[in-house]
């Protein structure tokens, strides 16, 4: 069960190219990050591996094998891997929680029995039993996204791509995040995630790609590719706060805060 | 109306079958053209007292919802209750008026009378229905109806997509009102001609979303409810 992309090019129109010559693998590590300043290429790339856009040169490939753009294979590839938009009302188009989470369940013709069974799982996974039953438009931010995220691992997909997943969260979300993206991994299931928070990718995140303008420029476990200061803020980034207080600080490189706190 | 619908979420008989609520909705409408007049009063104080248990609603709010279709009824009321007469003695109150008479006679009180009850209970029965029925039980009752399922996706898309155009529409007002976009009048209507222009091109964009969405979703040409 590998998603790959070889070679991979995507232009919008003939002059502007958005992604140049890329190659990733996405099942060498349970969970991935891709980084990049803004307008790098992550939300087109996500895109394109769910093959919502087609590349231009070079492949998606799934287990190897290049996918397939017929409707039918792009179901299949789908049912496989999917997406958490960044923007929750993006993703929702019922007036209750229950439905919208079912929706692609049904769109894959499952029974309701069925259906039933893994919208309840999917809620408490994402600790959203609580507002089951309220409608969608009151309910808050975070709860959104969570039906949102509900609504995405309720198929039980091999990958799941999470665009920003903490954007716009609290504290105490963004820890709620962390912890499903840790339980999914986990499951065996891969998670690849772009995010503006580098603290979160160098915690949550087993290997990093770094992107700009379109380009791939660096990968790494996140212990190395963050330790060269002047490359991470010329891609428009910045280091992790762990980083900078083994740099500035020479205390020891610690992965995790609590590792630090215990140390 | 959006604050109906959120009574309607929370409403104490939310767990009852819609298709209970629509025949003992269209029961009562046809008792209220029925019944009598104290039969209709005793039926607008029962549903009254049921809609704000059931709604969890002050009587305050119950008659400010009330007094909206309440406002159009006085009005036909008073033109149900005056008439024309060559001679007072048919009228009960009258004023002179040209040759004649305008008043209103016992037949006329009788019809508004008759009117305002019926109305009453007609108005108590809808805002009871709407107040316990809410939306995904609504488009349960169309599908029911036999409705073809496109206009029923065409409805539960509309209703959904109705708070996200306010929710967008409300963003660029108040981004143009921070702005001081609203303080004079040539300025006033300049700032409402971008808010429509902005509003259409973002509503294209949530269009494209939308089918960006759509696809992940593996929406195959049905909604499901």
């Amino acid at each position: 069960m590998t998603l790959s992309v070889s070679s991979m090019s995507f232009c919008y129109d003939k002059d502007e190219t958005v992604l140049t010559n890329i190659n990733m693998d996405f099942s060498s590590h349970p969970v991935i990050g891709v980084v990049g300043a803004n307008g790098c290429g992550k939300s087109t790339l996500f895109k394109l591996l769910l093959g919502l856009h087609k590349p231009t040169n070079g492949d998606v490939k799934w287990d190897g094998q290049s996918i397939g753009y017929s409707k039918s294979a792009l179901i299949e590839h789908r049912s496989k891997v999917t997406l958490l938009f960044q923007e929750p009302d993006q993703q929702i188009f019922y007036t209750d929680v229950y439905n919208d989470i079912a929706f692609s369940l049904r769109n894959l013709g499952f029974d309701e029995a069925e259906v039933e069974k893994r919208v309840k799982k999917a809620l408490q996974m994402v600790d959203g039993e609580s507002f089951a039953h309220k409608p969608i438009q009151y309910l808050s931010f975070g709860q959104k996204k969570r039906v949102a995220l509900a609504g995405s691992l309720v198929m039980d997909t091999e990958y799941l791509l999470l665009d920003e997943p903490t954007a716009g969260l609290d504290p105490l979300g963004t820890k709620q995040m962390k912890t499903l993206i840790r339980s999914i991994s986990e499951l065996g299931k891969n998670v690849v995630m772009s995010s503006h928070d580098i603290n979160l990718i160098y915690d949550v995140c087993d290997y990093v790609y770094v992107m700009s303008h379109g380009e791939l420029v660096s990968q790494g476990e996140p212990e190395t590719v963050f330790l060269d200061k002047a490359f991470i803020e010329q891609v428009g980034l910045e280091q992790p706060w762990l980083v900078k207080m083994h740099q500035e600080l020479n205390m020891p490189l610690f992965r995790h805060e609590h590792e630090m706190i215990a140390g | 109306m959006l604050i109906i619908d959120k009574y309607a979420y929370q409403n104490r008989w939310i767990d009852i079958s819609p298709i209970y609520k629509w025949w003992g909705y269209l029961t009562i409408l046809v008792l209220a053209m029925m019944t009598s007049m104290l039969w209709q009063l005793a039926l607008f104080l029962l549903l009254s007292v049921a809609t704000c248990y059931a709604g969890r609603l002050t009587s305050a709010q119950y008659l400010k919802w009330l007094s909206l279709p309440f406002g159009f009824l006085v009005m036909s009321l008073i033109a149900m209750l005056l008439t024309y007469s060559n001679s007072s003695s048919t009228l009960i109150a009258s004023i002179p008026m040209f040759d004649g008479y305008i008043g209103v006679s016992a037949q006329t009180v009788n019809t508004a009378l008759t009117t305002l009850f019926r109305c009453l209970c007609s108005i108590a029965a809808t805002l009871c229905f709407v107040i316990i029925t809410p939306f995904n039980q609504c488009v349960v009752l169309l599908k029911k109806a036999r409705l073809p399922s496109v206009l029923v996706e065409q409805i539960l898309l509309t209703y959904r997509f109705i708070f996200i155009f306010i929710e967008e529409a409300h963003a660029i007002f108040i981004a143009q009102t921070l702005r001081f976009g609203y303080t004079r009048r040539g300025l006033w209507l300049k700032s409402l001609a971008m808010l429509v222009g902005v509003l259409l091109q973002r509503v294209m964009i949530r269009h494209q979303h939308m089918q960006s969405a759509l696809a992940v979703k593996l929406y195959q040409g049905e909604f499901h409810q």
